[in-house]
């Protein structure tokens, strides 16, 4: 049985959070993150190429975070790789014991320190989820018979302050059909305008974690420079921490406005969960959620 | 047509080392409309070449001429006496132009003049945009007209990626989401409905390099078979 899809059928208010893969090869600060949320989230997630940057890649970080007894989501973004290298990680990780996969288009290059890369792009998120379905059945994507088959537990991303929402939801729809279980949302800073986005997921059979985002100085400076992908941050946000120097009082604004999130997403029943992306403060994950009162 | 930039002068200068006797070849069609390689062009960059070898003390031999077409051979013999008295011929036409000229006279060194950019559509004066990626499977029919391939960055076939703002692509903020514009397309047109199709993988085996094709009704004249 796939344990994150277990967790995902619970009643529980699901918290996954994304990291952030060592830039090199030391793993220490890695690994002191991935245990001071052990047995605190219910799965992490290991970006592939997060922003278009270059990180260690999610096979290995997925490992290591199951190593430490969290549950590794393994992101695939279809920017890097065609459908045989898709196939390829895919088939090496479930080998590996991952059980679960996020599929993303992934962030353009633009957005990275890398910019002149080819961008791939040979399969879209929801051709993606299909890929991986088929194998399911036994079978690769050119209709070749595989020696064993996966089981998944497929996830993908949604926006839900995205304007005009009915495009966006329109492929949404697709790839519920292709098969994703699971939503884990981009970073929502204004929940008003993405009401419509849960309100229309309600009544249907998946799970939708909203995104929360712990924003500080460093976010601001990366939206300033074109450098930060998805929606951007609100004036209101950037404002309150505009002109702070104490390090101290940014981190304890930036965490009051996550417990306040937390909150706001456990209480208005919108959602099954939150999905928290801490960059480089993971260590307050555990606090901000115990004082949202969702652990 | 065929849309492309002259190439900054000093790299042009640095191609040219060495030589001395220079042919600039333009190009009547694609390149003459946008303003790279026609025959004004051609005698810009004359004018440019002569001023430069006067500043570094050399009397570079300078030759001018523009034909239709570069890209068909019927054009590029017209040159056959002139290119006689040249090392280089240096072409502003497209890469299929300069790569022509090379196959139609091996003994020169043909160098380009310009970076081919796109296929793409003459907006206004000195304007274009892209509009086609060539991928040989067009699906404008389920799209409304507006192609996924080419004017979202990503070629996504299945609907916007998440990243879209307010509408604009994350890529270009400048620039509308294609996703937008096909959803408002089909919606003007009550074809909504289209964009609730899953769409295949494309097939890439059709834009294997180079491509090539021969008309049904020659078939038989280059002995290809469809």
């Amino acid at each position: 049985m796939n344990s994150f899809r277990e967790v995902l059928r619970s009643d529980k208010f699901l918290v996954t959070v994304t990291l952030s893969p060592p830039k090199g090869i030391r793993v220490e600060s890695f690994l002191r993150t991935l245990e001071s949320l052990s047995g605190k989230v219910d799965a992490v997630n290991l970006p592939d190429g997060r922003a278009a940057t270059i990180h260690m890649g999610p096979l290995a970080s997925s490992l290591l975070a199951r190593e430490r007894g969290l549950e590794p989501v393994f992101t695939l973004s279809c920017r890097d790789r065609n459908r045989l290298a898709l196939s390829a990680d895919l088939l090496g990780a479930y080998a590996m014991g991952i059980r679960s996969v996020l599929c993303v288009s992934g962030d353009y290059f633009t957005f990275g320190d890398t910019v002149d890369g080819k961008p791939v792009y040979d399969l879209d998120s929801v051709q993606a989820i299909q890929m991986i379905r088929q194998m399911e059945q036994g079978r690769d994507i050119g209709g070749n018979d595989l020696d064993g088959v996966p089981d998944f537990c497929v996830g993908c991303v949604a926006n839900p302050q995205a304007v005009p929402l009915e495009p966006h939801l329109m492929k949404l729809e697709k790839k519920l059909r292709a098969g994703a279980e699971f939503i884990q949302t981009l970073d929502v800073y204004e929940p008003d305008r993405a009401t419509a986005f849960f309100e229309n997921l309600r009544t249907r059979d998946v799970k939708v974690l909203a995104g929360v985002r712990f924003v500080t100085d460093r976010e601001v400076r990366l939206g300033e420079a074109g450098k930060f992908p998805g929606n951007p941050i609100p004036d209101s946000w950037t404002k309150e921490i505009e002109g702070i120097r104490e390090e101290g009082e940014i981190l304890k604004r930036a965490k009051a406005r996550v417990v306040e999130m937390l909150r706001r997403f456990r209480d208005s029943g919108l959602c099954d969960g939150v999905h928290l992306t801490v960059d480089g403060h993971e260590g307050l994950i555990p606090e901000m959620l115990q004082e949202a009162g969702v652990r | 047509m065929i849309v492309a930039r002259r190439k900054p002068f000093k790299e042009i200068m640095d191609s040219l080392e060495g030589y001395e006797r220079i042919l600039t070849v333009g190009c009547g069609t694609c390149t003459a409309v946008c303003l790279a390689g026609g025959e004004k062009e051609v005698g810009l960059l004359s004018s440019q070449l002569a001023i430069a070898s006067q500043l570094r003390g050399k009397r570079f031999k300078l030759g001018e001429a523009t034909v239709e077409r570069q890209c068909d051979k019927e054009f590029l013999q017209e040159l056959r006496h002139k290119v006689e008295d040249y090392q280089v011929l240096l072409s502003l036409a497209c890469g299929v132009g300069i790569q022509f000229l090379a196959e139609m006279y091996p003994q020169k060194v043909v160098l380009p003049g310009v970076d081919t950019a796109f296929i793409g559509s003459n907006d206004d004066v000195g304007l274009w945009t892209e509009r086609c990626r060539m991928c040989n499977q067009c699906c404008l029919a389920l799209t409304g007209g507006v192609c996924p391939v080419t004017m979202c960055p990503k070629g996504l076939l299945n609907g916007p990626c998440s990243g879209t703002r307010e509408g604009m692509c994350e890529v270009d903020p400048s620039k509308p989401c294609a996703w937008r514009l096909i959803y408002e397309r089909l919606e003007t047109t009550n074809r909504l409905g289209r964009m609730k199709e899953i769409f295949p993988p494309r097939r890439h085996l059709l834009t294997t390099t180079p491509a090539h094709m021969v008309h049904k009704a020659y078939q038989r004249r280059y002995r290809a078979h469809e």
